[in-house]
């Protein structure tokens, strides 16, 4: 007997033992709300964004992530549990609504889910599915049609699946919180997750629901980043010695006046930067719009917008005398002013670059 | 064969007796008045006992007719449920000619089933039924410290009942989140119907049902205390007595815990505030309650939950005990280890509730604590199945139905205490948490031996009770159709349930993981229907016997050493007329000194030795 009491003891601590801090591990989310479970993965980062109850909307925002974090803008929702297997996994256990248990009966896995209190349980997946159908193949048990009534169906071993399901009675609906669970090999899953698309990226992003429309994501702006100076270092180093013009992408202004918007300055600062770097150019910027309105209005919109961006430049610490700056109206166009799209690209500020004393 | 010691029962106790001056008070016959204050509002305790035992006996019938339906449900899960349309109306939805029960209504059942026969059979029909009728009548008492108060804990009782019932037939449905009762689901009206008009009258009844367990224990216990007739020490008690008092310190420390977890969910659900709720989004909406703790609850409720289910248990052990040293011509063996035991359950039950809670989301590390106190329970309890077992051994037995019962009642009990041993190991306890095995372990432990406890005390103080005897026939039918029935039904709920099949649920088609026990299945309901018909065999013989009965002759047909055999066959108001017995020696002298047995209001005799 006390065998057994100190034998269960250990074993208890062995398997409730949360995850060391520098351990390697994969932290899933289940949550449960009447009656089915929601599976969150925290995508390439590795790790779950913040989640706040009172942000939830159903069909738009159904975990209530806080999508001002950026750890949940690669996160993602799955319509099963993929594991791979041999790799510990710890998946985070909540609850939207009332009580309900985390119950993988394969896996000797069970932990309720709890409004406001996360709970966690670690376990190691240690047979893939397939392998386990393999196992079942010989058994007499798993012999015969998976569905009695259609002839085709797979045979009950090969239709083998683990399974999630609601250990604790939550409502009505308790008896019908399936998901299937899938253990797949390390390969298998990476591809599995190359599928998947984070679900701020797919349905939220600059939709009305996302309270950073319009703004530029720290993803973004590290991108943008690395665009601007391949090209800025590519024109600086090729043989080229004529005069280059290059765009500033993300350079913004408000409708019909010359105020940057709060975006901009993120360019603008690379520009700077790239001044201080390549210190003997100059540059002249060119401002262009598209031909909406009155033509001599568009000339002293571009020539006001792009001394907006001198000035802003001298601000910044630039020699006044690299700098100069040009408008051009709606004279240069660089593709249709009958669309949409057209006049959006003809709207533009570049900058040229003169390369004076390449050695 | 051992003869009767020769004394004179008169002469010990008419003028022997002791005189507490009954008959000097001349305040009316305050007992037997007339039809109502006899049978109605009574306060004898004999009257009241009867009381008890019949609503526990409708109770039962009810709890027990609502498994068979939700048995039906799992049993036989294709099969057109139209014809209990009449009883169920709008719960039963015809498609097709085909009439399915709805999950609202299989989890009210469900519920309801736990929460009637836990609260108002066992506990209620059980201890409320023994300890009334036995406490006074063997302690040598003319009744109890407070015949009033303990009117009223039978009527507080009926009316828990009413509201009960009355919950039963409202629009939403009575009350569907499992007997436990756990919020955020017992809180939210929006979460299931159940827990809208259901949950509100669930909570009244079940407080008005504590009221009466507080009326009824402070009783017991004062009576206990103050009341036993000159010469009966505690140590001369019979076991049924230490369990009754026992059971009813365990009830006055434990229930009042519970009422004030129910007053919390009551202001919860009422009044806005947030003991057991937090950051909840349900229907549509976010709430604003944050910081309770859903867990909070837990540790209230298991804390009466727990002390309850050895409420149940111990008025039955104590039964038990008395009927099988009765029936084995023998000394009860190792009395005081069975007080012992008694006090040490009693104690322990106080710190193991935590055991029901392991996957509930608490530390883990609080778990170690909690599994080691739940298995040190293990041993008083196996001092007292030892005891049980080396009672019988070598015993004169006398296997009547009474008997049968209490054998069956210990054979019941270590089935369900090896399972609890397993349930008592957290580890194991990850896979059979809220599985069949746990609906197995507590309905062998507690539900069919409690029941057993309560047959063989039926049985055996019919005679008290009634004054006639009941069937031994049909007596026999019912406990071997019974004992075979429960084991048929629970037993294989073990492999069900370690094979990982969660209990509460309506129907195990949408998993593969569950679906495969279809035959299994219907061979427990179709036991359980059997058993429920053979149960109705014994309301049949119990009131038929009220009636026609064989007549008790003797006043002591079991030839037993306790005082309840002292009185009239049928005993009047204050039980004895004239003096009470004074007790010279225990319970338990059954066999001593070539003596069938010597009762416990028979002086010590010249020469005798070992008088406890
Ligand atoms: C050796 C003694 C016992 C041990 C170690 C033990 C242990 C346990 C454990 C650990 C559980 C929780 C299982 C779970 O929910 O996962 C449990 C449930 C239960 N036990 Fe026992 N038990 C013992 C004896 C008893 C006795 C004597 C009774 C009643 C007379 C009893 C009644 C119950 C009930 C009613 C439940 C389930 C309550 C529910 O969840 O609805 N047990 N037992
Ligand atoms: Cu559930
Ligand atoms: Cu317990």
């Amino acid at each position: 007997m006390t065998f057994l009491v100190v034998k269960g003891l250990v074993v208890w601590n062995e398997v409730m033992a949360d995850v060391g801090i520098d351990e390697e591990v994969i932290e899933i989310e289940a949550t449960g709300y009447q009656f089915a479970w929601d599976i969150r993965y925290p995508g390439p980062d590795n790790r779950l964004g913040e989640k706040d109850y009172t942000l939830i909307q159903l069909g738009i925002n159904p975990l209530g992530q806080n999508w001002e974090d950026p750890q949940n803008h690669d996160d993602f929702i799955a319509d099963q549990i993929y594991l791979p297997v041999g790799r510990k996994v710890r998946v985070r256990i909540t609850a939207k609504d009332v009580l309900h248990n985390f119950y993988l009966p394969h896996f000797r896995v069970k932990m309720d889910a709890v409004p406001g209190l996360p709970s966690y349980f670690v376990f190691t997946p240690t047979v893939t599915t397939e392998d386990f159908r393999a196992r079942l193949r010989d058994n007499a048990n798993w012999q015969g049609l998976s569905d009695p009534e259609d002839p085709e169906s797979l045979q009950k071993w090969e239709a083998f699946d683990y399974e999630l399901a609601c250990a604790e009675l939550c409502g009505k609906g308790h008896y019908s919180m399936r998901k299937i669970v899938k253990i797949v090999s390390e390969d298998e899953y990476n591809a599995w997750l190359e599928q998947q698309n984070s679900y701020y990226m797919s349905q939220i992003r600059n939709t009305d629901n996302d309270p950073l429309k319009g703004q530029f994501l720290e993803s973004d702006i590290k991108v943008n980043e690395k665009k601007f100076f391949e090209e800025f270092d590519n024109a600086m180093s090729s043989a080229d010695t004529d005069d280059i013009v290059l765009p500033l992408r993300n350079i913004n202004f408000e409708t019909g006046s010359a105020n940057l918007t709060n975006n901009s300055q993120y360019e603008l600062n690379n520009l700077v930067t790239a001044l201080t770097k390549y210190k003997d150019v100059s540059i002249e910027l060119n401002g262009h719009t598209d031909n909406v309105g009155d033509s001599g209005v568009n000339q002293q919109l571009s020539e006001s917008r792009a001394s907006t961006v001198l000035n802003y430049l001298i601000d910044r610490g630039v020699s006044s005398s690299r700098l100069s700056s040009r408008g051009y109206g709606d004279r240069m166009p660089l593709e249709t002013n009958d669309t949409e799209e057209g006049r959006m690209k003809n709207k533009r500020i570049e900058f040229k670059i003169f390369k004076k004393q390449t050695i | 064969m051992a003869e009767v010691l020769e004394y004179n029962e008169d002469v010990l106790i008419k003028e022997q007796g002791y005189d507490d001056h009954f008959h000097d008070h001349h305040h009316g016959d305050k007992f037997r008045s007339g039809f109502i204050s006899h049978y109605i509002f009574s306060m004898d305790h004999k009257i009241i006992a009867k009381q008890f035992l019949i609503t526990g006996m409708i109770w039962a019938i009810i709890g027990a007719a609502m498994s068979i339906v939700f048995r039906m449900q799992l049993g036989f899960p294709e099969d057109s449920m139209t014809w209990i349309k009449p009883l169920l109306g709008k719960w039963i939805v015809v498609e097709n000619g085909i009439g399915t029960l709805a999950p609202e209504f299989y989890y009210a059942l469900v519920t309801m089933h736990g929460t009637i026969l836990v609260f108002f059979v066992l506990t209620a029909g059980l201890s409320g039924t023994f300890s009334n009728l036995l406490i006074p009548l063997q302690l040598g008492a003319r009744d109890m410290a407070s015949p009033f108060m303990n009117m009223l804990s039978y009527w507080f009782f009926f009316m828990a009942g009413i509201v009960m019932f009355y919950s039963l037939f409202i629009s939403t449905g009575p009350f569907a989140g499992g007997w436990t009762a756990y919020p955020p689901l017992s809180a939210l009206p929006q979460a299931s119907q159940g827990s809208g008009a259901g949950m509100t009258l669930w909570l009244v009844s079940l407080t008005l049902f504590v009221v009466s367990v507080l009326l009824g224990g402070i009783n017991y216990i004062t009576t206990v205390l103050n009341l036993r007739t000159k010469g009966m020490s505690l140590w001369r008690m019979p076991l049924t007595i230490w369990a009754f008092f026992v059971t009813a310190i365990l009830g006055l420390l434990s229930f009042p815990v519970l009422v004030s977890g129910f007053l919390m969910l009551m202001c919860d659900r009422g009044l806005g505030t947030s003991f057991f709720l937090s950051e909840i989004f349900v229907n549509g909406e976010a709430l604003p309650n944050v910081g309770g703790s859903p867990i909070l609850y837990q540790h209230l409720f298991w804390f009466l939950g727990h002390p309850e289910v050895y409420i149940i248990i111990l008025p039955a052990m104590g039964l038990v005990s008395e009927v099988l040293s009765v029936h084995a011509r023998k000394p009860i063996f190792g009395y005081k280890a069975m007080v012992y035991s008694i006090l040490a359950i009693g104690f322990l039950s106080f710190i193991v509730w935590a055991h029901h809670m392991f996957m509930s989301g608490v530390n883990p590390m609080i778990s170690n604590f909690f599994v080691v106190f739940t298995l040190i329970i293990a041993v008083p309890s196996a001092v007292k199945v030892f005891n049980w077992i080396t009672t019988l051994y070598g015993g004169n037995i006398r296997l009547n139905t009474p008997m049968l019962f209490a054998i069956g009642f210990v054979s019941m009990f270590i089935s369900g205490g090896l399972t609890g041993i397993f349930l008592g190991n957290s580890a194991i306890d990850i896979q059979m948490h809220d599985t069949y095995f746990v609906v197995a372990h507590f309905h062998i432990v507690m539900g069919v031996a409690a029941f057993f406890g309560m047959f063989a005390g039926i049985y055996h103080w019919f005679p008290k009770m009634y004054g006639r005897f009941m069937n031994e026939t049909l007596g026999k039918i019912h406990f071997w159709f019974t004992i075979v029935g429960a084991y048929a039904i629970f037993w294989p709920m073990h492999y069900i349930g370690m094979a990982g099949v969660p209990r509460r649920y309506y129907s195990f088609d949408s998993f593969d993981a569950f679906n495969d026990f279809a035959l299994m299945n219907k061979f427990i309901t179709i036991a359980a229907i059997i058993v429920f018909a053979v149960q109705i065999l014994f309301v049949i013989n119990f009131f038929y016997s009220i009636w026609y009965g064989k007549k008790m002759k003797t006043k002591n047909p079991w030839g037993a050493t306790t005082l309840e055999w002292t009185t009239d066959i049928k005993p009047g108001h204050g039980n004895w007329e004239g003096n009470l017995p004074t007790v010279h020696r225990w319970a338990y002298d059954y066999g001593k000194d070539g003596h069938d047995f010597i009762p416990q209001y028979v002086p010590a005799q010249e020469g005798e030795k070992d008088v406890h």
